[in-house]
């Protein structure tokens, strides 16, 4: 449904526009609408149409993910704290493969910055089968190797 | 109750700016440059989240709040990219991290 999705891009875009401005005045409010169709027809001349599916099941699943990460955050800061005040020799570098290979472009795109987002674990190479992350400590890789990150973005996108 | 909530708000601010202190000192006390990375990073994880959800509870329900939030958002998804490109780089221009129990791959000719 093309003409939906067009529909849907210019509400969204005029949400912004009314959290952005927070002036509700009516020739701000023609403005807005007018720079919203506007974007949306030009995005629609440049760009090829959207491939990806849509799917709004994300809607609740990722804040619930972001809910998690974010626990996760802080436990993991607080380790590479401790790291980076203390002695070196608590450091013990390790290089983890990640199997992704049953994952979509979003999945590993999440789960790389996933990754990269927590602290003392570092994605440094993607391609369409694995993740490469490099660990700050054994610790960590083992964490990582457990597969619970991966678990959780499976979840959030199940192709 | 309102200097409850600003007392709150200015310790996440303080303990925001603590994490960022401390990346900075990872940035320079780490060995080599995948471990810097690691020290840097916490700059753009939780430091950015304490301090900008700080200034949320500061700024009350409001639409400032509101675009805060978005900041931390676009942050959130923004700086793991760039770290990953950074590191990336240096993993193709052939920097071999120190220490590693199993080194990499190379990413162009894999074994």
């Amino acid at each position: 449904m093309p003409l939906m999705r067009y529909l849907l891009a210019i509400i969204a875009l005029f949400a912004v526009w009314l959290l952005w401005g927070g002036l509700y005045k009516t020739p701000v409010l023609q403005l807005g609408i007018a720079s919203c169709v506007l974007v949306v027809w030009l995005t629609h001349r440049m760009a090829l149409p959207d491939q990806q599916q849509h799917r709004f099941a994300l809607l609740y699943r990722i804040p619930l993910y972001w809910l998690w990460l974010l626990w996760e955050m802080i436990v993991t800061n607080i380790q590479v704290l401790r790291l980076v005040l203390g002695p070196k020799s608590a450091l013990s570098p390790t290089i983890v493969d990640i199997d992704a290979s049953a994952s979509s472009k979003f999945a590993l795109t999440l789960l790389g910055n996933s990754i990269t987002l927590t602290p003392g674990t570092l994605t440094i190479n993607i391609d369409d089968t694995r993740i490469t992350a490099h660990c700050l400590t054994r610790t960590a890789a083992n964490d990582l190797r457990g597969g619970a990150m991966s678990r959780r973005v499976a979840i959030v996108d199940p192709d | 109750m309102n200097e409850i909530l600003d007392l709150i708000a200015g310790l996440l601010v303080v303990t925001g700016s603590v994490f960022v202190l401390a990346g900075g000192i990872g940035a320079l006390r780490m060995p080599d440059f995948y471990t810097r990375i690691h020290g840097a990073s916490l700059t753009d994880s939780l430091g950015p989240v304490l301090v900008l959800g700080g200034l949320m509870i500061y700024a009350g329900l409001s639409l400032i709040a509101v675009k805060l939030a978005a900041v931390m958002l676009f942050l959130l998804v923004t700086s793991p990219t760039a770290t990953y490109a950074l590191a990336n780089a240096a993993l193709l221009a052939g920097l071999k991290p120190e220490g590693v129990e199993h080194p990499p791959t190379d990413p162009e000719n894999p074994a």
